[in-house]
């Protein structure tokens, strides 16, 4: 049986590079946050203020599966999904960037900073999700999103505390939803495929 | 001269037990066109993407033996070059598009192998000509229609001009009428078009009508190969290996059996049509 | 009776089937698009957003856009206008003036804060109809024509074209889920809203575990063609045959000037002649006069 941690070891003679595959399932994986990030902002159709959110879900579990890939693909879907659902134009989704890329790695760094496994299997698996690849995540994401949000003159200053309370109590339960089905679920076999990344590029 | 030679090849699949292939050897002349049947997981996707290269390059396991297209390694050439000598079209046509247009998708290999834009748009024409596509090319590839993807894709690889090309189960997914059409295109491919061709397919009826040669794979090994008039003359072997014979080829074993003759029966319909008219007629 | 326009579907949603618009080379509707998603970013004055809106609307309708199918974005721009007012109203900005429009207890709407909050609400509507322009009027391969002739390395363009063809095939995979789930007697519309949560969710495991599949056999299809991501042939630079096909016009280069040079006049007079300022606009003015008489 594996062991916790194993997830991450090179077996004996293992080579592993980056390659074509990784880059498909880099683009495949932002189509997919495009489809639930599009989606979700429709369902729940706060605009620009993204609570309620699902696709931060996509991008912890993006870097936590495939690394860098996975977050170069967290902080480019959004853009695109913000343009499709119309719930953000483009220099705010542009502005956004910074807390969308911070959202997309922490995650990934923190599974494989404390050797935590994918699939959850223990409950310091799941306090690493949770404080890492939601509440820093969703701290920094809304902390930078609220402060985009002042900036382009989107909230009034007022509000700034009172939208980054929402927004990250928002994504937070959203993303803590899906990120624990889909690594619960789909982690066992997502660490068999090529495109897993036991490092940050293979 | 070959075009292809494979010498004791063994594959076997990272975690799996057992090889999907177990010591090929196989040669195939330039220009014949080849088909490979076998049961399901018998190994003939597997011998295929060996020839193309997909294996060892795009899956993790065990690789030994020598794959040779033309005299050169597969395992020494690039991608590009892999491309240049072997197209390969797989069963989901779905799969296989990488692009939004069916323009792009013909384009799209040409600019990998390095055709100037001016040959590009003369390769576009005569492929859309040859394979009857010519107005899809502004459609995206989810629009189409089963058929219509499997003949795109078909397209796409003819226009690259590989001395070699394969498909994988090209009608497994269609509907009968695109089957037809597949098989319409294979025919032109091997009446038109200077090349290896190298065909996996369940419908052996078909299959009988265009090849050259037949390979058996079953078990991860090649069990039989050779010219497709003879293949079928031990038909308990065929039938051994869970291939199922087509009835036509059946019926004249057992009517030629009847009649004591001895040397192999025809199998192409047209030639089984012919020679039972005339057994009617009493011709001998 | 009204003629219903022929729409063609792309990944993103839908485009007219033929439009005026498709004249232009597409890298002049890309230029066209980033004018007009980052003009309304200099404009505070409520009037010509809203012109830039009516333009956008005149633009739609001329592309032979069908109109009713903005009708998705409503209730968007509805919250968005609702957000942004109860932000200005509960937390205003600007208050010692002491110009109050109405009171609810002890909250008061303030004349500054009110026409900010309509300032912004109509920039935001102004710069998301252009991306819903901009995405009415172009199929994938124009979007990515665009990016190449603005001098995209072929590896950035090929990979936002994947991102659109894995939505398109995440979709397609999502309907057939959802049509068997239906043949099967269910109705996703009598699900609480919890339920709705917990059930997209529960989607996403069949439709990730069909990515991995695709995501293998694209990869082993892109080998196939030989694909590289360098960008270059035998040391050359990679063939672009779209490219090579859709040549800059005459009138394209025309129209790239104009807007280039309609976008230099509104960044000059936003920042060094201040016309575009909330304080100076005409309707602000108006409006203060009318309501305070100052």
């Amino acid at each position: 049986m594996a062991n916790v941690g194993s997830v991450w070891q090179l077996q004996e003679g293992e080579v592993r590079k980056p390659g074509l595959a990784h880059f498909v399932m880099m683009a495949l994986f932002a189509g997919i946050g495009v489809v639930v990030g599009t989606f979700g902002s429709l369902a729940v159709p706060l605009g620009y203020v993204t609570a309620f959110w699902p696709g931060q879900a996509i991008q912890s579990v993006g870097s936590i599966w495939y690394g860098a890939w996975g977050g170069i693909a967290g902080f480019i879907f959004p853009i695109i999904s913000n343009m499709i659902s119309g719930s953000a134009p483009l220099p705010v989704s542009l502005a956004y960037i910074p807390g969308n890329l911070a959202q997309s790695i922490i995650a990934g760094w923190a599974f494989r900073q404390f050797k935590a496994d994918p699939r959850l299997k223990s409950a310091k698996d799941w306090i690493i999700f949770t404080v890492w690849g939601i509440i820093v995540s969703n701290i920094l994401g809304a902390g930078w999103g609220s402060f985009v949000l002042k900036w382009f003159g989107l909230i009034a200053p007022g509000a700034h505390l009172t939208v980054f309370i929402g927004w990250f109590v928002g994504n937070s339960i959203a993303s803590w939803v899906l990120g624990v089905v889909m690594l619960k679920f789909i982690s066992p076999i997502v660490i068999r495929t090529k495109t897993f990344c036991k490092g940050y590029w293979a | 001269m070959n075009a292809i030679e494979i010498k004791d090849l063994i594959w076997r699949y990272e975690g799996r037990e057992t090889p999907a292939l177990k010591g090929i050897n196989l040669e195939i002349e330039e220009n014949q066109f080849i088909g490979v049947i076998g049961p399901n997981e018998a190994g003939k996707t597997s011998l295929v993407a060996a020839i193309k290269g997909i294996i060892p390059e795009n899956y993790n396991g065990i690789y030994k033996g020598d794959v040779k297209l033309f005299g050169k390694l597969n395992r020494d050439s690039s991608p590009r070059e892999l491309a240049r000598t072997v197209g390969m079209v797989f069963a989901d046509p779905d799969a296989q598009f990488t692009s939004m247009s069916v323009e792009e998708e013909i384009s799209f290999g040409l600019e990998n192998i390095g055709c100037d834009v001016e040959e590009i748009g003369k390769r576009l024409e005569w492929v859309c000509k040859l394979t009857n596509i010519e107005g899809l090319l502004e459609k995206p590839p989810y629009d189409l229609s089963g058929g219509q993807k499997q003949r795109v894709a078909i397209a796409s690889i003819i226009a690259m001009k590989p001395k070699i090309i394969i498909l994988d189960e090209p009608t497994s997914m269609l509907d009968p009428i695109s089957k037809d059409m597949v098989f319409d295109l294979l025919r032109i491919m091997k009446e038109q078009l200077n090349l290896t061709v190298i065909v996996v397919e369940h419908n052996v009826e078909k299959l009988v009508e265009l090849a050259d040669k037949l390979i058996l794979v079953h078990d991860g090994q090649i069990e039989k190969y050779g010219a497709t008039e003879t293949f079928f003359d031990d038909l308990d072997f065929i039938s051994e290996k869970s291939i199922r014979v087509p009835g036509a080829i059946k019926f004249m074993h057992m009517v030629n059996a009847s009649r004591n003759k001895g040397e192999h029966s025809p199998i192409q319909l047209e030639e089984i049509e012919k020679t039972v008219k005339g057994y009617l007629k009493g011709d001998e | 009776m009204e003629q219903t326009r022929k729409m063609q579907r792309t990944i993103i949603g839908y485009i007219p089937a033929e439009s005026p618009m498709y004249a232009l080379h597409p890298v002049a509707r890309l230029i066209l698009f980033l004018a007009t998603g980052l003009l309304p970013l200099f404009i505070e004055a409520p009037e010509y957003n809203v012109l830039f809106i009516i333009i956008i609307f005149f633009m739609l309708k001329y592309s032979h856009v069908n109109l009713s199918r903005l009708k998705i974005f409503l209730p968007m721009m509805i919250t968005v206008g609702i957000i942004i007012n109860l932000t200005y109203f509960f937390f205003p900005i600007n208050t010692e003036e002491g110009l109050i429009i109405f009171s609810i207890g002890r909250f008061n709407a303030h004349f500054h804060s009110f026409m900010w909050a309509m300032s912004i609400y109509i920039r935001i509507i102004a710069l998301l109809l252009a991306s819903i322009f901009y995405f009415s009027t172009n199929r994938e391969r124009d979007i990515l024509v665009g990016f190449r002739t603005l001098g995209f390395p072929f590896i950035v363009s090929y990979f936002f074209g994947l991102i659109l063809r894995s939505a398109g095939i995440f979709l397609e995979d999502y309907a057939i889920i959802r049509e068997a789930e239906q043949a099967r007697g269910l109705d996703v519309r009598n699900l609480s809203f919890g339920g709705k949560v917990k059930h997209f969710s529960m989607y996403l495991v069949p439709l990730f575990t069909l990515s991995i599949r695709k995501c293998e056999d694209i990869s082993i299809g892109l080998f196939s063609k030989g694909t590289e991501l360098s960008g270059k042939v035998d040391g050359k630079k990679r063939p672009d045959y779209l490219k090579h096909k859709m040549k800059l016009q005459r009138t394209d280069k025309w129209i790239i000037a104009t807007i280039i040079a309609a976008s230099l006049a509104v960044v000059y007079f936003d920042l060094v002649v201040d016309s575009f300022s909330l304080e100076n606009a005409w309707l602000y003015r108006t409006l203060r006069h009318t309501w305070f008489n100052l």
